[in-house]
């Protein structure tokens, strides 16, 4: 081979050495290259000066990067990138067994944040475990849902808070999940940070079992207990003296929790957003009133099947100016409520249930509609002969009425 | 010295220059850190590890998404755009994320990973090893051992396809 021929000055040489040293990690295409260049150019490459040595040498590079490219060549962050973008982290343990370095690259915690199994409901027991059994990946987890996974089994939820993400899990989904327990529940308290909470249909979470969760776990922003087994007013209590920061409490189906509790959950969780308190028979007027006179903030009230009246959604509408939804179907109200409701949500309210209603006059709704500009759903369905039909359809705009 | 009227001169690997305004070229972070502390008129800036070809794209999409916001063109003109920008060959495709990455240019970065993504998404191992040319370097156990861990997945894809 003619390849010292080129090397012309010192420098150059240096140069030559540095690059081959460098291009040695990827040595097929580099030789390739190199030899298939002096075998076409040898003839007249001779005597070359230093410049066209550094052109050639440019040259060269330029086709080693235009043909080596593939997916190997890609840095293991650049992967990493890619592997965000596949939509979840089971797309992802899909694609790993592709060769090791993907297996191993496909192991970075910056991948493992968010595990789902939406979509991914029939995932078997033995699965969920061998997956938790990846250590060093679930350090850095944050949320896990397992909502609806109906073939997980209690003991496999009890190996999650004791798996490494129990430092970094912030949010855990357990709605319809088999595995939700009054026994693997309470293990979740060993998480420093949660910060929500999912137990939405979880029959087999009872009311005591949440207690461990609100002594221990401070942080709780969101908590959804909506159809947990005998959850009482001590429970509710212990929720709203230890977790200050409740923004968004889902109660609902809890028929033995009375005003007390909503008394004392208004008077020290101030940052409550959304409360559904929906079919908690017992709420009465002064759960309302602890709600106008402390909770500022709130967005979304749910009412549904409760004995509040006039007086009582009177004060909560007057105070409360940001409500966007309220839920009040099946609830004791009249003409003087849904006027309530005209006059003090002008412009924010956008959702309204009033189903069932039946104290509420056609004139009532005819009167919502055209004073909450806001409005884009309202319900007002099963209530007696409404003739309002045509008087609906004047208001058109954004506003869906069901009745 | 206002930036606009600014130019900025690139150099690619293969010493091609390439004359860009100042706003399209500080679209990658790294020129414009590189470009904070100078003042003159026309500034050289050598990319000694991307090619003239490669580069010539990367611009392509600088001055392109440049233009685009500053006529605020529509998001689904832009989606269209990037759609057939991509339509290039795997080893163009890698060279660009390689040149985004190192240029810094989070959009074009993103870009790229997504239609990689795509590209990756909804196709079995083998099928993937094919399209970029992986060799499989497990043995046959493990092999076996990672697909039955995975059988789930697959289990409820056809479930899905059988739904739909």
């Amino acid at each position: 081979m003619k390849r010292e021929v080129v090397i012309i000055d010192a420098d150059d040489e240096a140069e030559i050495r540095r690059r081959r040293r460098s291009s040695r990690k990827r040595p097929r295409a580099t030789t390739e290259i190199a030899s298939r260049l002096l075998s076409t150019e040898n003839s007249s490459v001779q005597v070359e000066t230093g410049s066209s040595v550094s052109n050639k040498l440019a040259r060269l590079e330029v086709q080693r990067t235009a043909e080596v490219p593939s997916i190997d060549d890609l840095s293991d962050d650049l992967l990493v990138q890619i592997f965000q973008h596949l939509g979840g982290l089971l797309e992802l343990m899909r694609v790993l067994p592709v060769c090791k370095r993907w297996l191993r690259v496909g192991g970075d915690p910056r991948l493992w944040s968010t595990l789902s199994f939406y979509n991914y409901e029939h995932v078997s027991d033995a699965a969920l475990r061998s997956i938790l059994a990846n250590g060093q990946a679930l350090r850095r987890l944050k949320s896990l849902s397992l909502a609806k996974c109906h073939r997980i089994s209690e003991e496999t939820v009890r190996l999650i808070p004791k798996s490494p993400c129990v430092n970094s899990l912030e949010s855990i989904d357990l709605s319809w999940c088999s595995g939700a327990s009054s026994r693997s529940v309470p293990i979740f308290s060993r998480c420093p940070g949660l910060k929500e909470v999912k137990l939405s249909y979880c029959w087999k979470v009872h009311g005591r079992a949440l207690k461990c969760l609100a002594l221990r776990c401070p942080r709780l922003e969101v908590l959804d207990i909506n159809c947990c087994t005998n959850v009482r007013d001590s429970h509710i209590i212990a929720f709203a003296e230890h977790c200050r920061n409740l923004r968004y409490l889902n109660i609902a189906n809890a028929r033995s929790v009375s005003d007390r509790a909503i008394c004392r959950l208004a008077e020290h969780c101030k940052n409550l957003e959304v409360l559904d308190l929906s079919w908690c028979s017992k709420i009465t007027d002064v759960s309302l009133n602890a709600i106008a006179a402390n909770l500022p903030k709130l967005r979304e009230l749910r009412l549904n099947e409760t004995q509040v009246s006039n007086l009582g959604l009177c004060q909560v509408v007057k105070s409360c100016k940001q409500l966007e939804e309220l839920h009040l179907a099946r609830c004791p109200i009249g003409v003087f409520a849904a006027a309530s409701i005209a006059l003090h949500c002008r412009t924010n309210l956008k959702i309204l249930n009033l189903a069932c209603c039946e104290a509420i006059p056609d004139r009532a709704v005819v009167a919502i509609l055209s004073c909450c500009i806001s409005l884009r759903s309202l319900d007002v369905s099963t209530l007696p002969c409404r003739r309002i039909g045509n008087i609906v359809e004047s208001f058109s705009g954004q506003t869906i009425v069901y009745y | 010295m206002t930036e606009k009227g600014r130019i900025v001169k690139m150099v690619s690997q293969d010493q091609e220059e390439f004359e860009v305004e100042y706003g399209v070229a500080t679209m990658s972070t790294l020129i414009a850190n590189v470009l904070q502390d100078v003042s003159e008129e026309t500034t050289t800036v050598p990319i000694p590890n991307v090619n003239a070809q490669v580069l010539a794209k990367v611009i392509e999409y600088c001055r392109y998404h440049y233009e685009a916001k500053r006529i605020d063109q529509s998001e689904e003109d832009i989606e269209r755009w990037n759609k057939d920008f991509m339509k290039v060959d795997n080893k163009t495709l890698f060279n660009i994320l390689i040149a985004a990455s190192f240029l810094d240019i989070a959009d074009l970065l993103d870009l790229g990973c997504k239609t990689v993504a795509g590209m990756i998404k909804d196709k079995s191992v083998e099928q993937i090893r094919e399209l970029f040319c992986i060799e499989g370097d497990f043995t046959e156990e493990q092999e076996a051992k990672m697909r039955e861990e995975n059988n789930w997945g697959s289990e409820m894809s056809q479930e899905n396809n059988a739904a739909q």
